[in-house]
């Protein structure tokens, strides 16, 4: 009598054993792929690629109000992986030297192309932080050497001179420094300094330049340039 | 963050406007070259008896002249020559205070040379070649290279009577 009733119990707990486990079992699948879902939605915050930012430089605007430079500069980049993001700018400047007895205008097209990295990344968007990145730049632009100055024995200009217009071109290098705030909805503001290294040119006559458009006038062997831009996340 | 940010754009900005101020140029290397001229009695050895006073001109009526030297005490001396559109260059060099004065023509062409961007062009001469009265002056001797682009090479030679 006592026999089967233990076994019926046992196998009532087995069964029931068996259930529980089974319950366990899923409830363990579930929080597994819970898991998952969260791992894998933070990586689409943090690793995959898919910021595409488009802007425009309010610096180059700003300074043709002041200056003799004109022009302005667009700029497209998209997080490739992680902290790297690919960056390309193009624009258009209207420059002018007219300094130690050199009177030179130049206008035309430049492109660059190059990373940002950010160095410091919101834990939320990882497109607010502080980055450093570098470009390479080409320009192809119009010259006129409006004047020239021909120096006479003692160094003292005798005369002047000019050349007309010719088609030539420049390359240079930029690193920066920058940031990117996150203002409002998809609107970023993106600043950067930019030491430009200039690396050579196709010239006139053999004439170093001595303005170049998205480079600046000839200071030396460094330049500095600044972007303060607006950007617009894409997505 | 924002705060951050705007400490970092003011002092980029701030950074970006003192760099921005330009360097001064000024020109140290060779500008137009002078012709060199060294003066001989008439066995081409050194004349240190005399002094010479040279004036020069675009023109051979010397209506526009320029003084160079006065009486100076020397038997190498530098002349400079025109700018781009001259030719020729006349020189009165006279020896002693009242003597007759010889005229030195110097004839050439001229070109115009890139040397930097602080000093801009520079002219150079080619096809030098010279011509002279012969009151003191006996003969002259031009150095073989006719091409004027560096002053520290003698251009010329001038044999004065003794």
């Amino acid at each position: 009598m006592k026999q089967p009733l233990i076994f019926a119990l046992l196998s009532a707990i087995s069964l029931l054993g068996i259930k529980l486990q089974a319950q366990v079992d899923s409830l363990h699948v579930e929080a597994k792929t819970e898991i998952r879902e969260v791992i894998t939605d933070s990586i689409g915050k943090h690793a995959a690629a898919g910021n595409l930012f488009i802007g425009v430089d309010l610096f180059s605007p700003v300074m043709s109000a002041f200056t003799n430079k004109k022009g302005g500069q667009a700029m497209l980049s998209y997080r490739v992986y992680k902290k790297w993001n690919v960056v390309f700018e193009a624009g258009y400047e209207q420059n002018n030297f007219d300094q130690i007895d050199w009177n030179v205008d130049v206008d035309g097209v430049y492109f660059k192309i190059g990373f940002n990295w950010f160095a410091s990344q919101d834990s939320k968007n990882p497109s607010n932080g502080f980055y450093l990145g570098a470009r390479f730049a080409y320009t192809i632009y119009n010259q006129e050497i409006k004047q020239y100055p021909i120096r006479f024995s003692n160094h003292q200009v005798s005369e002047y001179g000019s050349l007309p217009k010719a088609a030539v071109s420049a390359y240079w290098m930029e690193l920066l420094g920058g940031a990117k705030v996150h203002l409002w909805q998809g609107f970023y503001a993106d600043v950067s300094v930019r030491p430009e290294i200039y690396l050579g040119s196709k010239k006139q006559e053999n004439i170093d330049p001595l303005v170049i458009p998205g480079y600046g006038r000839d200071q030396g062997v460094i330049n500095f340039s600044v972007f303060w831009g607006i950007t617009y996340k894409l997505f | 963050m924002i705060k951050k940010f705007l400490t970092i754009l003011s002092v980029i900005t701030v950074g970006y406007l003192a760099v921005s101020c330009e360097d001064d140029d000024i020109c140290v290397e060779g500008s137009t070259p002078n012709l060199t001229v060294v003066f001989r009695n008439n066995l081409n050895a050194a004349n240190q008896a005399d002094t010479l006073t040279i004036y020069a001109s675009a023109n051979p009526d010397f209506n526009q002249q320029i003084l160079i030297y006065e009486k100076v005490f020397s038997d190498s001396l530098k002349l400079p020559l025109g700018g781009l559109n001259d030719q020729e260059t006349y020189f009165s060099i006279q020896r002693r205070s009242n003597s007759t004065a010889d005229i030195l023509t110097v004839s050439y062409n001229t070109q115009s040379e890139y040397v930097s961007k602080a000093c801009g062009f520079r002219i150079v001469y080619e096809n030098l070649n010279y011509q002279s009265t012969q009151h003191y002056i006996e003969y002259l001797i031009p150095s073989e290279n006719q091409d004027l682009k560096d002053e520290t090479a003698t251009n010329l030679r001038i044999a004065l009577s003794n």
